[in-house]
């Protein structure tokens, strides 16, 4: 491997848009041939910056290719589980606490 | 003796719960975890429309080369068909990230779902209902001075329900929400890899701004063969100009908004995990130790002042200090 060779896709990318660039510059002062070459082989560089981006993207190996929050967001759906449980309980006690009142309220009106 | 102990047990059962509502478990986290739903929102709809941006910049680059190759008419047809079908298609990519973005946007519905479950309204506070009665209990068996402090404090055994209901489920939502970023951690840093990687390849090769500067010089290129064609009079020429004098290239720009929706979805998921929740921890077991009082304790008798009770502005007086 040469000291200035591209050592990742976006390292390979950016050659080729420098060399693109560069090309890019002449045109400007260029005489028709001149263009007609500039421009095919700048529309050259430019499907090839096409692809390779396309092939870095489409494999990136960096993406999760499971779902990276399957066990947190099962552990979400298994506390609201628990939380509609415990809101059934709450809901159970607060019945019984309005019973308790009702009892009270007969005991001290029936002087029991 | 029945009387006298539920007046005692009424009374810390109040003390108790108005601690309680000073607790403000779940309101500390409300704000992270609706800052984290929008923040993910914020992320996947920046992802998707990203993806569109690189699409339209791709496709208007390649078309403005096509059509410098036809104004150029130095190359066959053929060729010059090849290039105006030249099209990269971005949607696996898309695809691929979206999907990423929406397992976090369902793990975010879960969170907002905890944190609307939380809420405190669902338990039923018709307490008022029933206000009148401990009272009356009271005072017909003569404890006059527990009575009066009850007419101000009316309601208090289902407020006291209210209250511990809502404390426990608001204290156990905001451990769950704290373990879940916590754990939750991993899987964002994994979509910040994701983020930063492929921005690397967009714009730190500067792909991206290498579209812009395909448009913008395919244009130029045009303007200068048209230029430079003898056969062009000078109307052709100033109808040229006119043409591309509004014309703007397609950009990528939602590469900071990434950015921006990320930091913000981590620093939310921060805010989440990092929370201690001492105060709820203190006051639940404090309320531990009044009901443990209340069992221990014998009743006060009929002639005691009020103001021997707990009170509702000094409840840990005669609390046992908690560990």
């Amino acid at each position: 491997m040469t000291p200035n060779a591209p050592t990742t896709n976006g390292d390979a990318i950016a050659a080729l848009e420098e060399s693109k660039a560069k090309l890019q510059e002449q045109c400007a002062g260029a005489d028709k041939d001149t263009l007609n070459q500039l421009m095919t082989a700048i529309h050259n560089i430019s499907s090839e910056i096409g692809a390779k981006v396309l092939e870095a993207l489409n494999n990136a190996p960096y993406i999760p290719a499971t779902d990276a929050f399957k066990s947190v967001t099962a552990d979400a759906q298994d506390f609201l589980d628990t939380l509609n449980k415990l809101k059934t309980v709450f809901g159970a006690i607060g019945t019984v606490a309005s019973a308790i009142d009702t009892v009270v309220k007969l005991i001290t009106t029936h002087a029991l | 003796m029945a009387p006298r102990s539920s007046t005692w047990m009424a009374v810390i059962l109040l003390s108790t719960c108005i601690s309680l509502a000073g607790c403000a478990s779940m309101s500390s986290l409300t704000g992270p975890s609706q800052d984290f739903v929008t923040a993910a929102n914020a992320l996947a709809q920046a992802e998707s429309d990203y993806f569109d941006e690189i699409q339209a910049a791709s496709d208007a680059a390649y078309r403005l080369q096509a059509a410098e190759t036809y104004v150029m008419h130095e190359k066959k047809f053929v060729d010059v068909a090849k290039e105006l079908s030249k099209h990269d298609d971005f949607s696996k990519a898309k695809k691929l990230r979206v999907t990423a973005m929406s397992q976090l946007q369902n793990y975010a519905q879960k969170i907002a779902a905890i944190t609307t479950g939380a809420s405190p309204t669902w338990i039923a506070s018709d307490a008022t209902t029933a206000t009148t009665n401990i009272q009356t209990l009271v005072k017909d068996a003569g404890y006059k001075s527990e009575a009066t402090f009850l007419t101000s404090n009316a309601g208090v055994i289902e407020k006291a329900v209210t209250v511990l209901g809502n404390a426990i489920i608001g204290a156990e939502s905001a451990k769950e929400l704290r373990s879940l970023a916590r754990e939750a951690q991993g899987p964002i840093e994994q979509i910040a890899v994701m983020v930063k990687e492929d921005k690397d390849i967009i714009e730190g090769s500067k792909y991206a701004q290498g579209l812009t500067k395909d448009q913008s010089q395919a244009l130029c290129d045009i303007l200068k063969i048209i230029y430079d064609d003898p056969k062009v009079n000078p109307f052709e020429r100033f109808n040229a100009l006119q043409l591309t004098a509004n014309w703007k290239p397609s950009l990528v720009t939602k590469g900071q908004a990434i950015e921006s929706a990320l930091k913000k979805l981590q620093a939310a998921n921060d805010a989440m995990a990092k929370k201690e929740d001492t105060s709820i921890s203190g006051l639940a077991k404090q309320a531990y130790s009044f009901a443990k009082q209340a069992l221990d304790t014998p009743a006060p008798k009929a002639s005691a002042p009020i103001a021997s009770a707990p009170t509702a502005s000094t409840p840990t007086t005669s609390a046992p200090k908690t560990k």
